[in-house]
């Protein structure tokens, strides 16, 4: 499930915020942000790089435990799985984090109150504007990836908080489903 | 401070003049049975995205006297295409009280000054409402 996060992230923003009728979007998410300002598509290199770090590290931290799902009960499973569930909580949660920090930046500096879900008018303050006023239609919303990342943070907490069941329940049918040896009846 | 590229890129777009250029008047018409003059400008759309000007309305008023003379607007959104050049088509209907100051104030003129007061535009969802006038001189059909 964290690999189908990382290919959707891909093609779909975790959080995309629309100026104006698609005047000026973000696309925003840990695995790309890219912006768009009247046509002219833009990336900041210091994200790219974030975005590219966020991206090997949700990639190894999906193998991880994907070959931790194949063998629960093998001996190297359990730092399989403490190395790859946190990456996609981390992600998430200092996705959220940063998203939310920035809104109140560019609120408290520049005086506009970006909306993290809805949609809203934002009136630009005077000072940037020369005493024009100007009102920009904003809409901002949470995409599917974001929503797939809570579901499988959820599911690779699960799978910490249980691993110990899980490990123990394969072992008992690996155990029972194991040849049994019988030796052949003494004429 | 290290600024990239693209921000630098926008930052002239945003900024620079050149960038955007006010629309130009190309000719106008008028209808006295109506009290409407229609008078075109061309726009040129420079950005790599298209524009969608949804409206655009002012209050005339003669330039010398203070005196209200009727109000124009857009007579229908138009889009204009990104790095292209569009008619813009605006209509101004003038008031009775008009009419009878060009007859009283401006009898034998060939043109009057006008300017352009309240401008609201509404481009691509943005509205726009400047302080600012603008001053236009506007040939008077004898």
């Amino acid at each position: 499930m964290v690999l189908l996060v990382v290919a959707i992230s891909l093609f779909t923003p975790w959080w995309q915020l629309i100026a104006g009728e698609n005047l000026v979007r973000a696309n925003v998410s840990p695995i790309y942000t890219n912006f768009d300002f009247m046509g002219l598509a833009f990336t900041i290199p210091l994200l790219l790089a974030l975005n590219i770090s966020t991206m090997i590290l949700m990639i190894a931290g999906g193998i991880a435990v994907l070959i931790y799902s194949l063998r629960p009960s093998a001996s190297y499973s359990e730092q399989l799985l403490s190395f790859g569930y946190k990456k996609p909580l981390y992600s998430l949660v200092l996705f959220t984090i940063g998203l939310f920090a920035m809104t109140l930046i560019v609120g408290y500096v520049l005086g506009i109150s970006i909306p993290l879900i809805g949609s809203t008018r934002v009136v630009l303050p005077t000072e940037f504007t020369q005493g024009t006023t100007v009102s920009v239609p904003i809409a901002a919303g949470f995409g599917l990836p974001y929503l797939l990342t809570i579901a499988s943070s959820t599911l690779c907490i699960a799978a910490r908080l249980f691993h110990r069941k899980i490990a123990l329940i394969q072992k008992t049918s690996t155990d029972k489903t194991a040849p049994i040896v019988t030796t052949p009846p003494v004429a | 401070m290290i600024i990239p590229p693209d921000l630098e890129e926008i930052a002239t777009v945003g900024t620079d003049a050149k960038a955007i250029e006010l629309p130009k008047y190309v000719g106008s018409t008028y209808d006295a049975a109506s009290r409407t003059v229609t008078a075109e400008f061309s726009f040129t759309n420079p950005f790599d995205s298209d524009l969608v000007l949804n409206s655009v309305s002012a209050d005339v008023e003669c330039s010398a006297h203070v005196i209200p003379l009727g109000h124009a607007e857009l007579t229908n959104p138009l889009e204009v295409r990104a790095g292209t050049t569009a008619t813009i088509v605006i209509v101004f209907t003038w008031t009775q009280t008009a009419e009878n100051h060009f007859l009283t104030a401006h009898q034998n003129a060939d043109s009057i000054d006008i300017v352009l007061v309240n401008l609201g535009l509404d481009v691509s969802g943005i509205d726009i409402e400047t302080p600012e006038n603008i001053n236009l001189t506007v040939p008077l059909a004898q």
